[in-house]
């Protein structure tokens, strides 16, 4: 939820108890108001009827004059001992069939002599019709600011939060190795320009540590292949020395295969961190269906050691890729075709335009497949290899949103990449 | 046979030089920019190998300076970047081969060779060893002149040993050498012992020499004794 639709429903809550509280206080008050004033007419109204009375011939038992309803009974009672009384009620309005607010107004009198009991009833039909009024009134009043409220957080979100925005789309476009600063802030609020500054800085700083990390990663990895070539290479010229005790063999042996196993750590290791800091920009077409034949060429002396059948069925298909990381895919897949595979095995290769099917037959994993995309996971802990081969080929698709499927079917491997 | 070794890290420029002079080359130093570039001025080398990061700047700039003169030295590029671009750029200036570090020198050795052999400067392109005899335009290996049917694999494997006879080569770089070292083989080099065997076997069969032997797990070696 956005913070202005959150403040607006909070703007929409207030203001609409606000108002529902003021229609209920005006309801409360209005009609006492309107009786107040009322009954003050009907006082007045009294002094000027029994003035009026007293000059008739006869006294009539009912008098109508505008909405004023005067009914007048004779009784034998006091007047002075009653004082006057004023009350609500409804009367049957012959006319409409209907019942209809009456003020009621009572007080006893000697009208030339005669107590009688005088009643005025006034109507209170215009006092109700009011009340309607005003509470349409106040309902299209509430509705018509709160519309207005939505309309000006509308207006402020795409005027005023513009810069936030902006900000918001340079961080997402953010990218470490593109030497692009953060869009300059025209903003004049001062909580903007202090977000731009920090976020400024912040890019700029982590800049700054991402391209030393990289140069350190670079010299670190340049620094260890010079004395891993001398040591590989003093080794060549130790074993040119026959005459020696098996031990020493053993121990040069040890040496040889420990320093092979660095070197190649080392190499995968920089392989990896270039592709993570997508330092593989070069995008080249390139046709798969020749490369897998260049890699199945490549790799022929390995099938042949193990009498490994492969089988093809490949046809032209073209993807945008770096060259170099387009080998390390194919690389990696065929190898883990090899690796894992049985001797006198089968390896099926299958290209279409969408997608790349490798089969390999073989004993079936005992770990779940996608943790074997992690890295320095291994099908089994003795295994000598360095866990490394998959998690590149994860990395790659990564890259070009290739996704990887796998299934083992038949007592086969099949990893297929969708392209 | 003249080779110039220009190679900043010093003992690495030693063992390579001591490597090739059991070959029979005869091996110069540089240790950067300048001394290769002074170098090259002065003397006529029929290979040399260049790094690339060099104290005093890029190798590429003595490739790019030895073309300029029309020279026919044979060049090496030796990096430790494996970078394509690098390896693009080199080749496209003129250089003849690349090799990444860290590399072996049985392999070092057997490119120096095949570069030389396609340059003519041994006048050959024949390798005899006793009765053997390799005829590498045509790809063709005899035995006593019967000519041996050789895979691909064995006809490279023997063209290697050839290269290095006498010396042990590691399983590692016969490995290497038959499918790349961009190939994942980290826990198994087993594979080349059965182009070994097959190699061997068609040899004794032609009437050869048994000359390929085991060395202590280490490797093997092509020699005659």
């Amino acid at each position: 939820m956005k913070l202005l639709q959150r403040t607006s429903r909070y703007y929409f809550f207030a203001s609409t108890i606000i108002f529902f509280l003021a229609v209920g206080a005006l309801g409360a008050i209005i009609p006492r108001l309107t009786d107040l004033e009322t009954d003050e007419l009907l006082w007045d109204y009294k002094q000027v009827l029994l003035m009026q009375l007293s000059e008739m011939d006869t006294i009539p038992s009912e008098i109508i004059i505008l909405d004023n309803i005067i009914e007048l009974q004779p009784v034998s009672i006091d007047p002075e001992a009653f004082k006057p009384q004023f009350k609500d009620t409804l009367r049957l309005n012959i006319q409409d069939d209907e019942f209809e607010p009456f003020r009621k107004f009572t007080f006893y009198e000697h009208i030339q002599g005669q107590p009688y009991q005088i009643t005025i009833n006034h109507s209170k039909l215009d006092y109700e019709e009011l009340m309607t009024t005003l509470g349409t009134a106040i309902l299209i009043i509430l509705v018509l600011i709160l519309a207005g409220i939505n309309l000006l957080n509308t207006f402020l979100s795409h005027r005023l939060w513009k810069p936030f925005y902006q900000i918001i789309r340079d961080i997402e476009g953010f990218n470490f190795e593109k030497n692009q600063p953060i869009t300059p802030s025209k903003t004049s609020i001062e909580e903007f320009q202090i977000l731009h500054q920090a976020i400024n800085q912040m890019t700029h700083k982590a800049r700054g540590d991402y391209h030393s990390l990289k140069q350190f990663s670079e010299n670190a990895s340049h620094e260890i292949q010079n004395p891993l070539a001398i040591i590989r290479s003093n080794i060549e010229l130790l074993i040119q020395k026959e005459n020696r005790e098996p031990k020493e063999w053993a121990a040069i042996k040890q040496i040889h295969e420990a320093a092979s196993r660095i070197s190649k750590l080392n190499g995968v290791l920089i392989l990896l961190t270039r592709i993570e800091n997508r330092q593989f920009t070069d995008k080249q077409k390139l046709n798969f269906e020749d490369l897998i034949k260049e890699k199945i060429d490549q790799f022929d002396p390995l099938f042949k050691a193990r009498d490994i059948q492969v089988y093809m069925d490949l046809v032209k298909s073209s993807h945008y890729m770096d060259p170099t990381l387009s080998n390390v895919l194919l690389n990696n897949l065929i190898s883990n075709a090899i690796k894992h595979n049985l001797d006198r095995g089968e390896i099926i290769i299958i290209l279409r335009q969408s997608h790349l099917i490798i089969e390999n037959t073989g004993k079936p994993l005992n770990k779940d497949f996608s943790t074997l995309l992690e890295r320095f996971s291994k099908e089994s802990e003795a295994s000598t290899s360095l866990g490394l081969g998959l998690s590149i080929v994860k990395e790659i698709c990564d890259i070009y949103q290739l996704r990887i499927k796998y299934q083992y079917e038949n007592g086969k491997h099949q990893i297929s990449i969708i392209f | 046979m003249k080779v110039l070794i220009i190679e900043d890290e010093k003992a690495l420029a030693c063992s390579i030089g001591e490597y090739l002079e059991h070959e029979g080359f005869l091996c110069e130093l540089a240790h950067n920019l300048h001394e290769g570039i002074e170098k090259t001025d002065l003397y006529a080398y029929d290979c040399i190998l260049v790094d690339i990061t060099l104290p005093g700047g890029n190798g590429l700039e003595i490739i790019r300076a030895l073309k300029n003169t029309k020279s026919k030295t044979g060049i090496i590029i030796t990096s430790a970047k494996n970078s394509l671009e690098d390896k693009i750029q080199g080749l496209d200036l003129g250089a003849d081969d690349y090799i990444t570090k860290p590399f072996h020198l049985s392999e070092l050795n057997a490119r120096i060779k095949a570069l030389l052999r396609r340059k003519r400067f041994g006048g050959e392109a024949r390798i005899d060893y006793q009765e053997i005899s390799v005829d590498t335009d045509t790809q063709e290996a005899t035995v006593n002149g019967k000519v041996l049917k050789l895979t691909r694999s064995e006809y490279r494997l023997l063209l290697y040993f050839l290269a290095s006879r006498t010396r042990v080569l590691s399983k590692e770089s016969i490995a290497e050498h038959l499918v790349g070292n961009d190939a994942d083989l980290l826990d198994n080099f087993d594979f080349i012992y059965s182009h070994i065997k097959n190699l061997r076997k068609k040899m004794l069969k032609a009437g050869g020499g048994d000359y390929i032997k085991a060395v202590y797990g280490m490797g093997y070696k092509f020699a005659n004794n």
